[in-house]
């Protein structure tokens, strides 16, 4: 199963419902909303999409599908992003 | 010794000229106050001697065991790793100016006590209100239509961070050099982004846009780790403690009375 992990040390600044990743390396600041955030912060250590979509499906009462989805797109965001690498299976 | 005793925001500051002309030179360009304590936590020695002019506002940063180095075209700063003695060596006045500014903002944020932005600060009933924004945004402009308010700073303006808020102490680091100096600090009301429009409008920021919308008007320049966390964590206390808003503004006073209201 394929995993994925942030790609390298980054900080995150916190503000009521957003958060934003600075990636210092890049020069690059990223807002996430709460799930996103959610999912980021789950990526410090390796993860699946199954795994994550668990995650906030507990937390959210959310369809499966839906979140799959989402997460799906979320990740090849980050990945394009430079904030999140591949893992590994 | 060609010498200048002075306070910038609370830190006494004594600056070792190394001629009379030099001297002459900092209390032109400089508003400083003056300060009687004989202890300085700085002391800088100010060297006229760089042949190279400006090219470029961009400043590379070294960090070194025994101190850091800031580097342009145009001058040169050695600061220790304590920041009690740095060695500053410029091109000309131009050079200086921005030297002693480059230097000052790095001393506040190594001590974590607050930050340089670039801002133009009016004093409202003991209350300071900064403006901000991009380059021919306004910033001169809205200081110049808040007169006879007193004005704290008019292009760089000085931030300290404490548990209870934001306070702003009056800034030696002017376009334009006014005689008069403001002793001791005063609250930060607000933050107002500027932009020039046909109408006054003042509208709320969220924290997170207020966050991203700072980030590039804090004078800094160091790409260390531990130096861009720590300008992190004090833009986001200014951000957290601060109203922020978008302030759009007709060339004229009477965006004040929105500030007021």
């Amino acid at each position: 199963m394929k995993r994925y992990i942030q790609a390298h040390e980054q900080e995150s600044v916190n503000f009521e419902q957003e958060h934003i990743v600075l990636d210092a390396q890049q020069f690059t600041a990223t807002t996430l909303n709460e799930v996103g955030y959610l999912c980021w912060d789950q990526l410090k250590e390796a993860r699946s999409i199954r795994e994550l979509t668990d995650v906030i499906t507990k937390q959210y009462h959310v369809p499966d599908a839906i979140v799959i989805a989402d997460v799906t797109a979320f990740l090849r965001k980050m990945m394009e992003s430079g904030l999140i690498r591949d893992a590994g299976e | 010794m060609n010498r200048i005793q002075t306070v910038i925001g609370e830190h006494p500051i004594e600056i070792l000229c190394d001629s009379p002309e030099t001297k002459a030179v900092c209390e032109t360009l400089f508003s400083f106050r003056q300060s009687i304590r004989v202890m300085p936590e700085l002391t800088v020695t100010v060297i006229r001697g760089i042949e190279r002019p400006f090219t470029s506002y961009d400043v590379t940063v070294s960090k070194r065991r025994t101190g850091t180095y800031y580097e342009r075209a145009d001058f040169t700063i050695y600061v220790d790793s304590l920041y009690k003695e740095a060695f500053v060596e410029v091109h000309s006045e131009l050079a200086l100016k921005h030297a002693m500014m480059t230097l000052y903002s790095g001393f506040i944020v190594e001590t974590g006590w607050g930050l340089l932005l670039h801002s133009s600060c009016v004093l409202e009933k003991d209350a300071a209100h900064l403006f901000t924004g991009q380059s021919g945004a306004g910033k001169s402009t809205a200081a110049m239509l808040s007169a006879p308010r007193a004005l704290l700073s008019d292009e760089a303006s000085i931030l300290k961070m404490t548990e209870s808020g934001v306070v702003i102490y009056d800034s030696p680091f002017r376009s334009e050099v006014d005689c008069t100096v403001w002793e001791g600090s005063y609250p930060l009301a607000s933050v107002n982004v500027l932009h020039q429009s046909l109408m006054n409008q003042r509208i709320a920021m969220k924290q997170s846009e207020a966050f991203l919308t700072l980030i590039d008007k804090v004078f800094y320049w160091s790409r260390d780790e531990r130096d861009v966390k720590q300008v992190i964590q004090l833009l986001q206390k200014l951000v957290k403690k601060t109203d922020i808003h978008h302030l759009y503004f007709k060339k004229d006073p009477t965006f004040w009375e929105m500030m007021n209201g």
